[in-house]
C-alpha cells in the first residue's frame, strides 16, 4: 500500500514538473537539443516510411497506370510546346540583359534541409526539418524542391528544428499568380489528403487546364515564380463571382525526404 | 531490474518513440494502427515491472512530443495518468493475470488516452488557445484491434516460455500466491 501510494505522489509529481516545465518554456533549450540528438534517427526513420510507402503505393492496376500515362502523354505534349517557347524568350531575355549590363541577382540562397518527422493526423500535410533559426531560417520562408518548386512554407521555428506546412495542409494559403503574368490572381489552399485548390480568382481571369499556377511574390518572404502546381479542371458557374481550379502537385508532396528553404541572403549567418 | 534490461528498456523506448513520431507518418496507412508502446507498457505491469512501465512510457512519450511534425498533445503526461489508472486497476479490480484481463486493460489504457486526448484538446483550444489535433474515432477502432492482437501473441507466447503467469498455490497456507 506503501509503495502504491509511492507511485502516484511520484507519477502527479512528474507530471506536474513536467506541464510546468512545458508551459514555462524553460525545457525549449533541453528539447532542442535532444531533438538536434535524435534528428539521425528521424530521418533514418521516415526515410524508410517513404520508401515502404513508394513500394507500397506501386500496385497500381494495369488499366489506372494506363489512363495516367496517356494523361502525363497529353500534358507533356502541351508542355513542351511551352517549354520551348519559354525558352526562346529566356534565350532572348538574358541576350537583353546581358546587353543592359544587368548583374541578376535573386537575393536568395538555399539552404537544404531533411524530412525528420512527418505528421500522422489524417488531412494534415505537415512535415519537422531540421534546419531551424540557427540557419537563419525565420517563420514564412519557402520550401522548394528541385531548383523551384514551392512545397510549402515555414510555419513555426526552433534553434535546430522548423515546421513545414505543406500547400496541400488545410491551413495553407499561398498567394499565386499566372506564369508570365505577375499580377496576383488568388489563393492556392490546402484541401487536405494532398489536394490543394486555386481559389478566390475572379471570373474576368482567364484560366484553363495545364495552366502553370507560380507564387505571386506578394509575400514578404516568398520570391515571385517559384511553380505551385499545374491546373486540373476550373470549377464554376460563369455566374460566380470567383472561380476555383483543382490544382495538381507537380511534385509527390507525400515522398519529400529533402527541401530547400529560401533565405534572403541578408540573413545568411556569418 | 538488471542494468542490461534498463539499457534494453530505454533504447526500446527510444526505437518505439521514434517509430511512432516519424515512421508512421511517412510509412503505408496500415502502419498507424500499429502502436506498441501502450500495450507494451500494460504488459510490463502485468509482469510486474512497474518501473519499466513507467520509464518507457516516460521516455517514448517525450521523443514523440518533441519529435511530431503536429502538436501530440502531452503523450508523456497522458500516458503516465493512462499508466497509473490501469496499475491501480489492475491490482483492485482484473486481480487475476488471465489473457482476457490482459486485453481489457490495454484496451482501457487506450481509451484512457484517448479521453485524455481529448480533453487536454479541449483545454488547449479554449484555455490555451493552441491548435491541438484529435485523433478520429474511427481510427482507434483499428489501433484497438491491433492492441488485442499484439497483447494476445506476447501473453501466449510468455506463457508458452516462462512461468510468470502460471498460478501457484500455497501448500502451507492454502491459497493463490
Amino acid at each position: 500500500m506503501k509503495r502504491r501510494n509511492q507511485t502516484i505522489i511520484l507519477v502527479f509529481g512528474a507530471l506536474l514538473t513536467l506541464a510546468v516545465l512545458r508551459v514555462t518554456n524553460i525545457l525549449i533549450p533541453f528539447e532542442d537539443l535532444i531533438r538536434s540528438g535524435l534528428a539521425p534517427l528521424g530521418k533514418t526513420a521516415t526515410s524508410l516510411g517513404t520508401s515502404l510507402s513508394a513500394v507500397f503505393n506501386q500496385d497500381l492496376p494495369a488499366k489506372e497506370c494506363n489512363e495516367a500515362l496517356v494523361d502525363s502523354e497529353s500534358r507533356l505534349a502541351g508542355v513542351s510546346v511551352d517549354y520551348v517557347r519559354l525558352r526562346a524568350l529566356e534565350e532572348e531575355n538574358e541576350v537583353l540583359r546581358k546587353s543592359l549590363g544587368y548583374l541578376q541577382k535573386q537575393g536568395y540562397d538555399a539552404v537544404m534541409a531533411r524530412v525528420i518527422s512527418r505528421s500522422a493526423v489524417p488531412n494534415k500535410a505537415v512535415v519537422m526539418i531540421d534546419r531551424g533559426s540557427k540557419d537563419g531560417l525565420e517563420v514564412g520562408m519557402a520550401a522548394i524542391v528541385n531548383d523551384g518548386i514551392l512545397v510549402g512554407k515555414i510555419t513555426k521555428i526552433q534553434e535546430r528544428t522548423a515546421i513545414v506546412t505543406l500547400f496541400s495542409d488545410p491551413d495553407s494559403k499561398v498567394a499565386i499568380s499566372k506564369a508570365g503574368e505577375r499580377k496576383l490572381i488568388g489563393l492556392v489552399e490546402g484541401r487536405g489528403n494532398w489536394a490543394s485548390e486555386a481559389t478566390l480568382i475572379p471570373q474576368q481571369e482567364s484560366l484553363e487546364k495545364n495552366d502553370v499556377l507560380v507564387t505571386s511574390g506578394t509575400e514578404e518572404k516568398i520570391p515571385p515564380n517559384l511553380i505551385v502546381g499545374l491546373v486540373n479542371q476550373v470549377i464554376g458557374q460563369p455566374t460566380d463571382p470567383f472561380k476555383k481550379a483543382a490544382i495538381e502537385a507537380l511534385v509527390p508532396l507525400e515522398y519529400l525526404e529533402v527541401v530547400a528553404v529560401l533565405r534572403p541572403q541578408a540573413l545568411r549567418p556569418n | 531490474m538488471r542494468r542490461s534490461s534498463w539499457v534494453i528498456v530505454i533504447l526500446s523506448a527510444v526505437l518505439a518513440g521514434i517509430y511512432e513520431s516519424g515512421f508512421i507518418g511517412s510509412a503505408p496507412p496500415i502502419f498507424v494502427y500499429i502502436r506498441p508502446v501502450v500495450p507494451i507498457c500494460v504488459l510490463f505491469l502485468l509482469l510486474d515491472k512497474r518501473s519499466a512501465a513507467y520509464a518507457m512510457a516516460v521516455i517514448s512519450g517525450f521523443i514523440i512530443d518533441l519529435m511530431s511534425a503536429t502538436s501530440a498533445g502531452f503523450v508523456t503526461g497522458r500516458w503516465l495518468l493512462a499508466l497509473l489508472i490501469v496499475d491501480l486497476l489492475a491490482s483492485r479490480v482484473t486481480t487475476n493475470r488471465s489473457l482476457y484481463a490482459s486485453m481489457a486493460l490495454v484496451v482501457v489504457a487506450r481509451l484512457l488516452d484517448r479521453i485524455l486526448w481529448q480533453i487536454l484538446s479541449w483545454f488547449g483550444t479554449y484555455v490555451l488557445n493552441g491548435v491541438y489535433y484529435l485523433e478520429p474515432w474511427y481510427r482507434l477502432l483499428g489501433v484497438f484491434v491491433f492492441d488485442v492482437i499484439f497483447t494476445t501473441l506476447v501473453f501466449i507466447s510468455i506463457t508458452l516460455f516462462t512461468k510468470r503467469f502460471v498460478i501457484s498455490v500455497n501448500a502451507y497456507k492454502g491459497r493463490y500466491e
